[in-house]
């Protein structure tokens, strides 16, 4: 059953590292000993920042047994975002795996937090017992942070209950069976990868395989990666398969009995790919979000043809199609996708202002556009919600906005999405600055990755005299972003520095 | 201008960073010089040069590209032949 001791073994590909259950109960209850030594206590939050590794999934158990609530923190954080984020969800405890830089340490030392380095505690900790409790389903578990990491964190709290409801959800769905050796390369602070991906397996006693996420020289070997450990199942974003099939041979033991496939449009035509190259026809595509703990609906329908905006069945979630009057929409009328679910997030982090405008009697505002058809299949057409897909990563505009905002030479930004080949989107933003001077945009370049991890950093950037406002003040995102694309972006990366030098 | 000195010039394009001069000698990928977007990049700008896409299943990229100036070789020996 869920949630207890009984789960899958540990696998990490690329260092040859296996825990099996007995491994995994002994470390977990050093763990767990060494919260008890520094006193956790139920409801204590818990920053981890790490993931994707045996440690990861072992420090999660040992504070839920705890009865603590973990929030699983993106390692590409800058320390201006990591200081940003303690600041607001305050934290007892923030563990990394080896010592971080000086500078996180002392800042979040600064706010009270008790920082941890897991290699350095001591293993001869008294053993605590490695019976598992039960867990109660109303207490905090989980914390992922989808924006607002540089001015106002948006934490989406999820309890026991609405995480058991998603697994079970899941499980009468899609069964455990083809899970058996389960792959999973999406990061552990991303809901998709460590809700439905990892957890969901493993916690159902599959064999949990974990590498490193979109790493380039793992994706060229993903079919041998696929053949060496008779991989079952993964779950994917549609970037990660741009990148693989135009890299990596197909796998060639037919190991790979089903695909999922999520967090960003997947196309027809790349399905069909997929479909090819993985050897199975069972690619699914689903639809999900942080706030439903992920996947509530996806392509569990027999002899379904891969087509652009199919998503299938809902899965444990009821679905309505609302037009723009507030009436309900006609079969295959387009309109805003409103969602029901046991899986939905207790609410966003000490906002309950932004919790109401997204959730009513019980139903989520996904923002997503969409419509369902005449067999109840649901399709997505598009999204309300002002946020860059780079490749199944959510970036949130306002966030770079806030920090290049800071930057004194800089006047008005606005950044935006555009189409990508490899991502489907990626950031470009538009900068007034004064002086407009190819330095004042080098000085900016540098502050902004002093403060934005690496996939918030824009990657085109235009010099344009003003960005054009709304008398309420609001920029239209998309209207600059058509201007820019009449433009060219200026050089500003640090070969461009190291150039102009 | 020699294929290396075009792919040198191509990957600062991709704006990689924070590895210095880039040389014959440069690992593509042990390095960590390649993020996802500029493999998916080079990837294009290996099949402009060669003429033809590339297949996976007759191309380790990790064992035929590993250096600057492996990859230099891997386009100058695939354009002859596609001529």
């Amino acid at each position: 059953m869920i949630l207890g001791p009984r789960v899958g073994d540990l696998i990490e590909p690329l260092t040859g590292r296996r825990w099996g259950r007995e491994t995994i109960g002994e470390r977990c209850a050093r763990r767990v000993a060494a919260y008890q030594a520094n006193g956790l206590r139920p409801g204590d939050r818990v920053f981890i920042h790490f993931g994707n590794t045996c440690e990861f999934f072992v420090e999660l158990l040992a504070v839920w047994q705890l009865g603590g609530c973990v929030a699983p923190i993106d390692p590409r954080l800058t320390p201006f975002e990591v200081e940003m984020l303690s600041r607001w969800a305050r934290p007892r405890f923030a563990v990394w795996v080896e010592a971080p830089d000086d500078a996180v340490m002392s800042a979040v030392r600064g706010l009270g937090v008790t920082a941890l380095v897991a290699s350095e505690e001591r293993a001869t900790a008294a053993a605590a017992s490695a019976e598992w409790r039960p867990l109660s389903l109303d207490r905090d578990a989980l914390i992922l942070f989808t924006s607002g990491t540089t001015g106002s964190p948006k934490g989406v709290v999820h309890t026991h209950g609405s995480l058991r409801a998603r697994w079970m959800s899941l499980y009468e769905a899609l069964g455990a069976a083809a899970m058996r050796r389960t792959l999973s390369l999406l990061p552990t602070h991303f809901g998709h990868g460590l809700i439905c991906n990892a957890l969901f397996p493993w916690l159902f006693e599959q064999d949990l395989y974990i590498g490193p996420p979109f790493k380039p020289d793992l994706l060229t070997r993903l079919g041998l990666l696929i053949d060496e450990h008779q991989i079952t199942f993964l779950s994917s974003v549609p970037a990660m398969w741009r990148l693989a099939i135009k890299t990596s041979r197909p796998p060639r033991t037919e190991s790979l009995r089903r695909v999922v496939c999520g967090s960003a449009p997947l196309t027809g035509a790349l399905w069909k790919d997929v479909q090819s190259w993985a050897g199975t026809g069972e690619v699914l595509n689903a639809y999900g979000i942080t706030e439903t703990a992920s996947w509530l609906a996806g392509t569990t329908v027999d002899g379904f043809v891969p087509e652009d905006g199919l998503i299938g069945r809902p899965w444990g979630a009821a679905v309505k199609i609302i037009g723009g009057g507030g009436e309900m929409c006609r079969i295959g009328e387009p309109g805003r996708i409103w969602v029901k679910t046991a899986a939905l997030m207790r609410g966003y982090l000490d906002r309950d202002d932004l919790t109401r405008e997204v959730v009513s009697d019980g139903w989520f505002a996904t923002g997503d556009i969409g419509y369902v058809d005449d067999r109840g299949l649901l399709y997505l057409r598009g999204r309300e919600r002002e946020e860059i897909n780079k490749g199944g990563v959510k970036v949130y505009p306002d966030d770079i906005d806030a920090v290049l905002e800071r930057f004194p030479a800089i006047v008005d930004t606005c950044s935006f999405g555009y189409e990508d080949p490899l991502y489907g989107e990626n950031v470009g933003i538009a900068v007034v600055a004064s002086p407009a001077t190819a330095a004042t945009l080098a000085d900016a370049y540098e502050w902004a990755r002093r403060h934005l991890a690496v996939h918030q950093m824009p990657v085109r950037w235009y010099l344009v005299e003003q960005i054009p406002r709304t008398a309420r003040g609001k920029v239209n995102r998309t209207s600059v972003a058509g201007h820019c694309a009449a433009l060219t972006p200026i050089r500003i990366g640090a070969s461009a520095i190291r150039a102009s030098q | 201008m020699t294929v290396r000195e075009e792919l040198i010039d191509f990957i600062h394009s991709c704006g990689v960073e924070g590895l210095g001069d880039i040389t014959g000698d440069t690992a593509l990928f042990s390095s960590g010089l390649l993020d996802s977007l500029a493999l998916f990049s080079l990837v294009a700008w290996v099949e402009e040069r060669i003429g033809v896409p590339l297949d996976p299943t007759t191309v380790d990229l990790l064992a035929e590209w590993g250096t600057v100036d492996e990859l230099s070789r891997f386009v100058e020996t695939r354009s002859g032949s596609s001529r």
